[in-house]
């Protein structure tokens, strides 16, 4: 298959297994829907990973803020819940806007620190400091809040399987256009030399910014559908632990890839569902088995993908030339 | 400033934290010209270099381009007045094509015609779809010097072309600083003496970080008579 039609049909692709699925395994569809909105947040860390070579230790931060803001909007404001995901990914931009002017000015290293200190200010300010508005603890419970939707009401899990996958599947085709337009050739390039960027007349500093906010963005987005697919939320979503499950994801699918946030999110929870079912500390083995995969195929699993079907393909070529002879 | 002057630095000091690296650093560079500047290893040349193109600040002093004071302006802002500055480490972007390398020079500066690029280096119109980090050491050259060129700009520094590449690569690169000096000045840091010999209009000379000589004559030139300074 070659590149323009797997830009065309691979989304699609990706989408329609997941029905099957869906279908074959009825009482997986938790795992699913799971599955689709994590890999919007890995999409997100993959900007920050795979496009700007930054590694964030704050993603929970952000997930919380995004699923907080349409839990605060269900709880206080509306039932609406397009709104409430629209409010989601607009203070995901504000965010954005307020903390790019330090943060994309950082080295790596300070970057990814203080995202991690982001995710315990986060929490402290979810669960002590909002108390009166988020209950702490306790946690924002709105489910009966929540507004029918027109034509598919996607308060009930089996309609909101679907509307994640819609999600997804506008999310691929942005993400695409995003990695083959001029934007994301920079930010792939400013990742590589930013210094050379600056010498052929580029704002390094404003392409780190645009691109950190997309991917800001898109994590509010998964936190609000987190929120919306529980009824809930509480701080622990925010815990800067569970910051290395995203990281994780990322690589296992293959970092700086268009497709490789899906398989690693499919990858690394599928790996947690199978473990967790015989071993309740399922972190060793979904550890052990990362390791494996990052050491072996240090491409992730897109980029088996991609060197599977390269194989194919030159033994093809080679049956051609045969033929010819 | 004269009529003709492209770019003037002007009594510049430079230091790196405390420790004064470039000292009382004043030259000109006029349009259509091809300027060398050459000395011995630590001796400043890259650091003017950098200087120019606005990645350090002076402390002292101030460089000024179509008359405009730049030193102290965002290196990119200054790439986008018209100066383009390649590297002596000859880094491109090794993990996209040459035509995404080149599309990257396009984005900044506006200009999608590529043709006097391909005419320049018609390896790279044949290579356009090979990843820049498998190109050989010359052909990296050729892909920096095509992506300064696009976007037509009025002063093209390079540091250090010629360096680690085969005889053969050098001749073929001094046919195409020919080539861009028709329509570009160039200033460039060259220890190649043969070529400095062949078309260089000016050259000056550094040493601890100060000038210490300005050779402007075509014969004492192709004589290589500041060598003796080196």
């Amino acid at each position: 298959m070659n590149k323009k039609l797997l830009s065309i049909l691979g989304p699609v692709i990706i989408v329609a297994l997941m029905i099957v699925f869906r279908y074959l395994f009825p009482n997986k569809i938790t795992f699913l829907t799971e599955v689709g909105i994590f890999s919007i947040y890995v999409m997100g860390n993959n900007i920050l990973m795979g496009y700007l070579g930054y590694t964030s230790f704050g993603q929970p931060f952000y997930l919380s803020v995004g699923a907080y803001s349409a839990a605060i909007f269900f709880a206080y404001f509306g039932g609406n819940i397009f709104l409430a995901i629209i409010v989601a990914i607009v203070v995901g931009l504000l965010l954005s806007l307020v903390l790019a002017p330090g943060l994309m000015r950082l080295k790596s290293s300070y970057f990814t620190l203080i995202n991690a200190a982001l995710c315990m200010i986060g929490v402290f300010i979810f669960e002590r400091l909002l108390i009166d508005v988020t209950n702490g603890n306790d946690g924002l419970w709105f489910r009966g809040n929540m507004a029918a939707t027109p034509l598919l009401d996607v308060r009930y899990p089996k309609n909101f399987f679907f509307f994640v996958l819609l999600i997804l599947l506008i999310a691929f085709y942005l993400y695409q256009k995003m990695d083959k337009s001029a934007f994301g050739i920079s930010m792939k390039a400013t990742k590589a030399n930013p210094e050379k960027m600056t010498f052929l007349g580029y704002n390094v500093f404003k392409i780190r910014s645009i691109g950190y906010a997309i991917s800001i963005m898109m994590s509010t987005l998964a936190g609000s559908l987190y929120a919306i697919n529980f009824g809930f939320v509480n701080p622990n979503l925010g815990e800067n632990t569970r910051a290395i499950e995203v990281l994780l994801a990322t690589l296992i699918g293959g970092v700086g890839s268009v497709f490789g946030p899906f398989f690693g999110a499919l990858g690394f929870l599928g790996m947690k569902d199978i473990v967790s079912t015989f071993m309740t500390r399922w972190e060793f083995v979904v550890g052990v088995l990362t390791i494996i995969v990052l050491f072996k195929f240090n491409r992730g699993i897109w980029g088996l993908i991609e060197d599977g079907a390269g194989l194919v393909q030159r033994g093809r070529n080679k049956k051609t030339v045969k033929v010819g002879e | 400033m004269s009529q003709n002057s492209l770019l003037e630095v002007n009594e510049l000091y430079v230091n790196y934290g405390k420790l004064a690296v470039l000292f009382d650093i004043s030259l000109k560079i006029n349009t259509s010209e091809v300027v060398f500047l050459v000395g011995r290893n630590g001796a400043g040349k890259t650091t003017l270099f950098r200087t120019i193109a606005g990645f350090l600040e002076p402390r002292e002093g101030e460089v000024t381009f179509k008359g405009d004071v730049i030193s102290g302006m965002g290196a990119y802002k200054i790439a986008r007045k018209g100066v383009k500055y390649i590297h002596q480490d000859k880094s491109v972007f090794g993990d996209l094509t040459i035509k995404e390398n080149l599309e990257l020079s396009s984005y900044a500066t506006g200009d999608y015609d590529w043709e006097p690029v391909f005419a320049m280096f018609p390896k790279l119109k044949i290579l356009l779809d090979r990843k820049a980090g498998k190109l050989s050491g010359g052909e990296k050259q050729m892909l920096l010097m095509g992506m300064a060129i696009i976007g037509k700009p009025d002063l093209v520094m390079m540091d250090e072309p010629t360096e680690g590449l085969a005889p053969h690569v050098i001749q073929d690169l001094a046919v195409s600083f020919k080539e861009i000096s028709k329509t570009t000045t160039l200033f460039i840091v060259e220890q190649n003496l043969p070529i400095i010999a062949d078309i260089a209009d000016r050259v000056y000379c550094m040493r601890e970080g100060k000038i210490i000589v300005e050779e402007g004559c075509r014969e004492d030139i192709q004589d290589l008579c500041f060598e003796k300074h080196l």
